[in-house]
């Protein structure tokens, strides 16, 4: 009777490998020891090698394909010899058996057959050591931890038997971060002069950076808008008569005033990505990124195209303060549909803005700067998500930026 | 007021004998010629078909439950069936003389009285009104199945079919039934027909038609009430109160005279010598004859007789005599009616409990078979008149039962499906419309009132200048409820007052105090020592048209009241399937240094049976506010008071006691002081404690505590609690009734599930130790304190930075108490 070939386990519980070539085709011959095929884990190649003697009778997984740890993927024997019907071919596990690490009892034998060889006792996985004991915190703190991405493992709690409290947790986010006082070590290893922890605001950042240009596909636009009647227009607004009592207006208002009101016309980029399907948006809650000494914080103002200047102005103001105090909430960051960064009073022409995942658009403004004939040009970098959204679609909403921009002061005219 | 009854030492110490008199013992005796020629042979036919149709509908139900079937039409019943076959005489005799306004209350086992009850009523009402009836009730639902499948020329038979299609319904759980089929065969009750609720526990229509008759006393109506119950029902303490109830001195000598004499109610006993299998003659009995009851309850003997139940005309005669007593004011009555049940107590009973001989000899004395037999030897009726009649009443059971069972037309009710409908069949949430009440009669104007003067003349809000006031001087608890019953009684002359001690004393808390220069007696009136039969007149009150306002002295005596409180006061809105209201209030009074048996706090128990709406204000605005909307609700509603709070300012609400009588919204609870770090609910004076916890908080600690005080437990809306918690994470709550089955647990529970995410700490729930509740000196150890507060923050929830525990259990719940038993 046929010797099944079965994937070893691949050291996580749970976790597929990935088939990655046969070394022995169906016909072929193997030889007791010798390597069948090789699969690949998270960790390493494995050569996975033939149980017994034989000719390779079946091959039930090909390359490219995920394999489940124990499951068979082929069968050796004697040429011509009847392997089990097809139904009963894949021995999957069952989710439960597999998060437990253990195989499923063998099926039931055909009549007549010799009892299946009983499956291989699986190892019992050792105590994940990487696998943090149960934490005690309060479901608030949870909730605040994830939507903070906060590692609960390293919170301290102040509550009862030192159960974690939301606090804690909205603490510990914005905890300055501190170098560690290790004492100089002889190396010829270069040493850093200081470790900075990857912890509260600066993980967050390094998570969604990270997750972002891994996962969308970014594509930068670059334009000029003429700033001309915008700078015109934020002097007028400055020495008008009612200046004095409202709040003050910025260049960055101005922009963000104009972004948002073009950016709503365009559904297509005013969206946040999902593979179940991309969400478009008939309102812009415009996120802006604000940096602090406690690091990057994107505040989001809600309905941003339908707020006057200085509603804008003073929202936007507001959560500049809010987030350099380290006071901004969780849920004033959340909702954005489409984001700016402006890089302008650093010095900065052009730049490729990383989209702030799931959406699926982030404008750059750079620093303006004169052309031959005077001209005040601003430049505009447009980072879209091309899974989502083509280069056509993504220059017209720009152009539109720029054409709002342009003509900023009379925005609200009809 | 002065005492009206002088008590005098001579008079108490001079001997003498009482002499209680005789009870006649079966004394009817008339020729069938004279019943001939009093009430024509028509309505002695009548009165024999009755009987046969009462019957058939006992014999449908046994072939239904022993053989699956009757005259062929099969059908499976799953509830009961305690049938009365045998007793035909006693309920129609007893229905014979009824005009269609008496009200019947029956027992489990009435279905008789029920039909014959109709049928009497059905014979005896004018066509039009009768029809006008018929169609109006629930809606037109029973007339429409009636009108559209058993039709009939002849408007007697047509109301006859409805009569019986409703009462099968009923019995079959359908929604076409008289009470949508949510009573049963064991409630049923129709009251256009006069057939008020039967009764599944044992005795429990004495006090509702005790209630009943006092509204027609106190109101000024005609009609007289009949309960029927059991000989084994004098076995019970809420029977002989009803008794006394009736029978109360000062109904006959301290009424003014228009609202003079004994209740107009007939204790109907249907003997038949057994309970289910005691027999209360000769067993579990003293009294050897249960008419003697009579001699002990008051000089009249209630008239009580002994009957033969098995005669007609011996029981109608006894109606008869029984009404006239009543007209000449010397009621209640008493009759002893003795029949037998030659069936058993229901399907299900072997009968071993009496001999075959027995059986036989009543048998031979079947009223049905002895009735007809006079009739044919006199030549009232032919001699097959019987037959003739038996095959009517098996056509009509049968046409009847046809329609009852067809789910088509006969649907049940789909109790799930809309949540909204059982809870509008538990509560009808509408208030009296003002229009329809009439002013109250009052012994001065309101304005003349002089304790009401007097309170008008403290001001409206406890605090002054940042400190609170006495309540010599400022509006109390106690104040803000004889406002509220000062404007609602006067506004609505069906409202009346009874309780211990409530009139001249002013009930033992003084609340009532000034009342009674208001409340003429008929509308404020000292009730007996009677729990049970305070709080089950009041149900019959509420069923017959009044709106009683009724006191329990304190809490603890809940016990006393136990049936009336909960099978009967909560039950009569849904079991009659939401059609009909019962508007009655319950004040009752939560003590306080009184000991284990006088400070109970019993709110979370009463929450525990569905259909009374409970409430228990801790301001005095809100005692008057939620007073005022109890009694213009039509809804039956516990009123809880703390004994600690009678003599407590309005020091929460800013804006005071208001002068006028404005309604606060029963259900929403009120936002006593607001504040992000914690929420704590309380229930009652719990409050007062609450709100010192939250001071210390603040000052000593920083945390700002939102405070909210429930006001209303049934019903109660979460969505300001839901709003808190999802502010600040964290909620304790405190109340002093027992920490076990508090009805905190139900909030805590709901509030875990719905504010999961946004919870901060466990919900912890505080309240009063489960023991004894302590003498005076050691309540503190009992209840909950300020202290127990700060404690139960600083362990369970938040640490209080440099807090110091009390030595000692905190108040919370710990499972090594329960495995104690605490």
């Amino acid at each position: 009777m046929a010797t099944e070939i079965r994937i070893p386990t691949t050291g996580n519980a749970g976790e597929d490998a990935v088939l990655v070539e046969w070394h022995v085709d169906v016909g072929g011959s193997t030889r007791e020891g010798e390597p069948v095929l090789t699969i690949e884990t998270a960790k390493s190649t494995l050569e996975v090698v033939a149980p017994v003697d034989g000719t390779v009778l079946e091959q039930r997984a090909k390359p490219g394909d995920d394999v489940a740890e124990f499951s068979v993927v082929g069968l050796i024997g004697e040429p011509g010899e009847a392997t089990h019907p097809a139904e009963t071919h894949t021995h999957e596990l069952s989710a439960e058996a597999r998060a437990h690490g253990r195989s499923l009892p063998p099926e039931s034998t055909m009549g007549g057959e010799e009892p299946a060889e009983p499956s291989p006792e699986p190892p019992v996985p050792a105590p994940d050591a990487a696998r943090p004991a149960r934490i005690a915190a309060s479901p608030r703190a949870r909730r605040v931890a994830s939507a903070l991405g906060v590692d609960l493992t390293e919170v301290d709690g102040s509550g009862p038997l030192g159960r974690i409290l939301a606090g804690d947790v909205e603490r510990a986010a914005v905890d300055a971060t501190t170098a560690t006082d290790a004492p100089p070590v002889q190396s010829v290893v270069i040493q850093p002069s200081a470790v900075v922890p990857v912890r509260g605001v600066r993980k967050v950042t390094a998570q969604r950076m990270h997750a972002s240009l891994s996962e969308a596909a970014q594509v930068t636009l670059t334009r000029y808008a003429n700033a001309d009647s915008m700078l015109q227009w934020l002097d007028r607004i400055r020495t008008s008569p009612g200046a004095a009592s409202a709040p003050r207006v910025t260049l960055n208002d101005l922009l963000l005033y104009a972004t948002a009101r073009a950016v709503v016309g365009h559904p297509v980029l005013n969206s946040r990505f999902d593979w179940d399907g991309i969400r478009q948006f008939d309102r812009v809650n415009l996120g802006f990124a604000v940096d602090t000494e406690r690091g990057l914080f994107v505040p989001v103002i809600r309905d941003a195209h339908r707020l006057k200047l200085g509603e804008l102005a003073s929202q936007v103001h507001a959560a500049i303060e809010r987030a350099r105090g380290g006071r901004l909430q969780p849920d004033e960051m959340a909702e954005g549909t489409f984001t700016v960064s402006n890089l302008g009073g650093l010095g900065v022409h052009w730049f490729t803005p990383v989209l702030n995942a799931p959406q699926n658009g982030i404008l750059g403004i750079g620093a303006a700067h004169r052309d031959g004939d005077g001209r005040m040009l601003l430049p505009l970098s447009l980072t879209f998500d091309h899974r989502a959204l083509d280069g056509g679609a993504a220059a017209r909403a720009l152009a539109d930026i720029a054409t709002a921009i342009e003509h900023v002061d009379v925005l609200d005219a009809f | 007021m002065v005492k009206e009854l002088p008590i005098d030492p001579d008079d108490i110490r001079r001997s003498g004998e009482l002499k209680l008199g005789s009870i006649p013992v079966n004394a009817y005796e008339a020729p069938l010629a004279e019943e001939r020629r009093r009430y024509g042979d028509a309505a002695l036919e009548r009165i024999g078909r009755d009987m046969l149709l009462v019957r058939e509908f006992e014999l449908m139900l046994n072939s239904i439950k022993r053989e699956g079937a009757y005259l062929g039409v099969a059908y499976n019943h799953l509830g009961p069936a305690h049938l009365s076959i045998g007793q035909e005489a006693q309920a129609v005799g007893q229905a014979f003389t009824l005009d269609p306004r008496d009200k019947v209350f029956g027992s489990h086992r009435s279905h008789g009285e029920v039909v014959a009850k109709g049928l009497s009523a059905i014979a005896k009402a004018e066509p039009n009104a009768l029809r006008e009836d018929l169609t109006r009730w629930a809606g037109g639902e029973t007339w429409r199945v009636v009108r559209d499948l058993l039709e009939d020329d002849d408007p007697q038979q047509l109301a006859i079919n409805y009569l019986m299609y409703g009462m099968a319904a009923e019995t079959f759980g359908r929604r076409t039934g008289f009470n949508r089929g949510l009573g049963g065969s064991m409630h049923a009750f129709f009251p256009p027909l006069g057939i008020y609720p039967n009764n599944a526990i044992v005795g429990g229509s004495a006090p509702l038609a005790t209630g009943a008759a006092l509204y027609n006393r106190l109101r000024n109506e005609d009609g007289l009430v009949v309960a029927s119950i059991g000989d084994a029902s004098t076995g019970t303490g809420p029977v002989w109160e009803s008794f006394n109830f009736a029978s109360m001195g000062q109904l006959r000598g301290l009424m003014d005279e228009a609202h003079s004499g004994g209740l107009p109610v007939i204790f109907f006993i249907v003997n038949n010598f057994y309970g289910m299998g005691g027999q209360p003659i000769g067993e579990t009995m003293g009294f050897e004859r249960v008419a003697r009851i009579g001699a002990g309850v008051n000089p009249e003997r209630m008239h009580a007789q002994s009957i033969d139940g098995n005669d007609p005309f011996a029981v109608i005669d006894a109606m008869r005599q029984a009404r006239e007593h009543i007209e000449a004011g010397t009621g209640p009555v008493l009759i002893d009616c003795q029949t037998y049940r030659l069936s058993g107590h229901s399907p299900s009973d072997a009968s071993s409990y009496r001999t075959k001989e027995e059986l036989d000899r009543w048998a031979a004395a079947d009223p049905i078979e002895r009735y007809f037999g006079r009739l044919v030897d006199e030549g009232v009726v032919d001699g097959d008149r019987q037959s003739a009649l038996k095959a009517w009443a098996e056509q009509t059971v049968r046409a009847a039962l046809e329609v009852a069972i067809d789910d088509r037309v006969s649907p049940r009710m789909r109790l799930r499906d809309e949540p909204e409908v059982m809870a509008g069949l538990t509560f009808n949430s509408t208030s009296a419309d003002p229009a329809e009440a009439s002013a109250g009669e009052t012994s001065v104007a309101e304005a003349d009132l002089p304790h009401l003067q007097a309170i008008r003349k403290k001001s409206r809000i406890g605090v002054a200048d940042g400190a609170p006031m006495p309540g010599s001087k400022a509006v109390t608890f106690r104040d803000a409820i004889f406002e509220a019953i000062v404007h609602t009684t006067a506004a609505d002359d069906r409202i009346a007052l009874w309780g211990e001690e409530n009139r001249d004393w002013g009930g033992s808390f003084g609340v009532y105090r000034g009342l009674t220069e208001f409340l003429p007696r008929h509308r404020l009136f000292n009730s007996p020592i009677s729990e049970a039969a305070i709080i089950g007149a009041g149900v019959g009150f509420a069923l017959a048209g009044g709106r009683p306002l009724v006191e329990l002295m304190y809490a603890d005596f809940i016990g006393r009241a136990g049936d009336e409180l909960f099978n009967q006061m909560a039950k009569w809105q849904p079991m009659s399937g939401g059609l009909v209201q019962l508007p009655m209030v319950v004040r009752i009074s939560v003590g306080a240094k009184y000991g284990a048996q006088h400070s109970q706090d019993w709110s979370s128990m009463a929450t525990t049976v569905p259909g009374l709406k409970v409430l228990f204000p801790a301001t005095a605005r809100d005692a008057k506010g939620l007073l005022i909307s109890a009694l213009r609700g039509n809804d039956p509603v516990l009123f809880f008071e703390s004994q600690r709070l009678y003599d407590q300012p309005e020091v929460v609400h800013p804006e005071g006691v208001p002068v006028d009588a404005l309604p606060t919204p029963i259900g929403v609870p009120n936002l006593v002081r607001r504040g992000d770090d914690l929420t704590i609910l309380t229930v009652g004076a719990t409050l007062y404690r609450a709100l010192e916890a939250a001071k210390r908080l603040h000052e000593q600690y920083g945390i700002e505590a939102e405070l909210i005080d429930a006001r209303s437990l049934v019903p109660f809306e979460y969505d300001m609690l839901l709003e808190s918690v999802r502010k600040t994470g964290r909620l304790l709550c405190a109340s002093d009734a027992n920490l076990r089955g508090s009805w905190l647990h139900t909030v805590a529970t709901t509030v875990t599930a719905e504010a999961f995410d946004d919870l901060d700490g466990p919900v912890t729930v505080l309240g009063a130790r489960n023991w004894i509740a302590p003498p005076a000196e050691l309540e503190w150890e009992y209840f909950v304190t300020a202290d127990d507060i700060l404690d139960a923050v600083h362990e369970r929830i938040l640490p209080l930075s440099g807090h110091v525990m009390q030595p000692g259990r905190g108040g919370w719940a710990v499972p090594s108490d329960s495995a104690l038993g605490l």
